[in-house]
């Protein structure tokens, strides 16, 4: 079979009789730049061979859809896509990182089968050629996923893709925004940090002063205080800033700074807080009041506002 | 020169997660054997099919097809525009190996082994083969 070369698919044979009237009609369905070619093998027969375009291959689009993100206990379904573009399939293999998990082979009865991992619930009723069920997901569930996709022979054709799975631990609260002081003076950098409740795997921080993004100045992960899971354990991030200020921060005298946290789909929450501008005092009047000279000497030098 | 052979005697085994890769070196115009465990893990178990793969190609550049029969006698499929009649599976060995006569500097690459069981889960493992030119 495989001496008719890499794009042969299939050869049909036919008779057709042109002078005693009796001509067979025949259909051939191709796919899209598919060719034929017609061979006389005997007077009356001739064979039709059909071949796959030149530099192509055959089994195309394996794709999988996993959820990027699943609660703990949750019912998982993870399909796998693929186009045969008129292949028989040999095998469908799941894999969770390099273990294989589940597999179907239609050639094979029972045509589905698992193999046992640690944690993991396979509903064998509810899964399919294209989808395998996971029921009561735990956190070791999480993990890279992939889908190999084979054809039959001659060509075992095989593609395989692969999806991140998280099963994660929900944040409680809201991110948190602690600052050095409230009242800045234009040149003086404004410092605080952010911190976000506790997950896994840890959340997305991001700074916003005035509704532009702002870039942190670090970042951390802090696990939770005896967390006994040492490889999936829930943790705080935390984001410093250290922005300096200067004369378009404080348009109004006050400037926003806003803590957003985001973590998948499943959490968007921020933290706000406003700082002043240090307006300038007014000045002491010589007509009221006496002056006090130690106050005076301690005071700094107060900037005009120029607008 | 010496340094190579010894290399060829020993090749490194790296685990990656619990894909086996095996780093080794050839000299151009010799031949390779490229190591391919297929040992069942339980005794009624056996092989069904072996393909050989090359990273960057979608289809096996090697095949032994012992599907629906012994696998002493499975079919073997060498691809024409990669190793062609230069390659023949060893499933003898311990472990198994493709032997690959007449290397070629094209055939540098990273090549991977399936190993299809009746009944146990399949096995991937990897061969990074880097072929030193003739000076």
């Amino acid at each position: 079979m495989k001496s008719a070369g890499q794009n042969w698919l299939a050869t049909t044979k036919f008779s057709i009789r042109f002078r005693n009237v009796h001509v067979q009609e025949f259909h051939v369905s191709l796919m899209p730049l598919h060719r034929i070619c017609f061979r006389a093998i005997r007077s009356s027969k001739i064979a039709v061979d059909i071949f796959k375009p030149e530099g192509s291959v055959a089994l195309k689009d394996v794709s999988v859809t996993i959820p990027q993100a699943a609660n703990i206990g949750d019912t998982i379904t993870l399909q796998c896509h693929y186009d045969l573009e008129g292949e028989p399939l040999y095998t469908v293999k799941w894999y969770k990182g390099q273990r294989e998990f589940f597999r179907y082979i239609p050639k094979e009865l029972p045509s589905t089968q698992i193999f046992p991992y640690y944690g993991m619930d396979i509903d064998i009723g509810k899964s399919t050629p294209n989808t395998v069920v996971l029921r009561n997901v735990q956190q070791n569930m999480t993990g890279k996923y992939g889908c190999e996709v084979s054809t039959d022979a001659p060509n075992f054709y095989t593609l395989i893709t692969s999806a991140n799975m998280y099963i994660v631990q929900m944040p409680v609260g809201d991110p948190e925004v602690f600052v050095e002081k409230d009242i800045y003076e234009i040149g003086y950098p404004l410092k605080g940090n952010c911190s976000s409740p506790l997950s896994y795997p840890a959340m997305n921080l991001t700074w916003y002063l005035n509704g532009k993004r702002v870039k942190e100045s670090f970042k951390i992960s802090v696990s939770a205080p005896g967390a006994i899971n040492e490889k999936r354990k829930p943790v705080s991030t935390i984001i410093g800033l250290e922005h300096e200020i200067d004369a378009s921060t404080f348009k109004t005298g006050k400037a926003v700074l806003r803590c957003s946290a985001e973590f998948f789909h499943l959490y968007q929450r921020h933290a706000e807080y406003t700082v002043e501008e240090e307006r300038p005092r007014p000045r002491p009047s010589s007509v009221l009041g006496t002056r006090d000279a130690s106050s005076e000497t301690n005071r700094m030098p107060c900037k005009s506002r120029s607008k | 020169m010496t340094l190579v052979l010894l290399k060829l005697i020993a090749p490194q085994l790296i685990t990656h997660g619990s894909v086996t890769i095996v780093h080794i070196e050839v000299v151009a115009g010799e031949a390779v054997y490229l190591p391919c465990d297929i040992s069942t893990q339980t005794s009624n178990d056996q092989v069904a099919l072996v393909l050989w793969y090359r990273e960057d190609l979608g289809t096996p550049i090697y095949s032994v097809d012992g599907r629906d029969r012994d696998f002493n006698l499975a079919e073997r499929w060498s691809d024409e525009n990669v190793f062609s009649n230069r390659a023949y599976f060893m499933p003898e060995k311990q472990p198994a190996e493709l032997g690959v006569d007449h290397i070629r500097e094209t055939d540098q690459g990273v090549y991977r082994c399936r190993v299809d069981f009746r009944i146990g889960q399949t096995r991937n493992s990897k061969v990074n083969l880097t072929v030193i030119g003739e000076y």
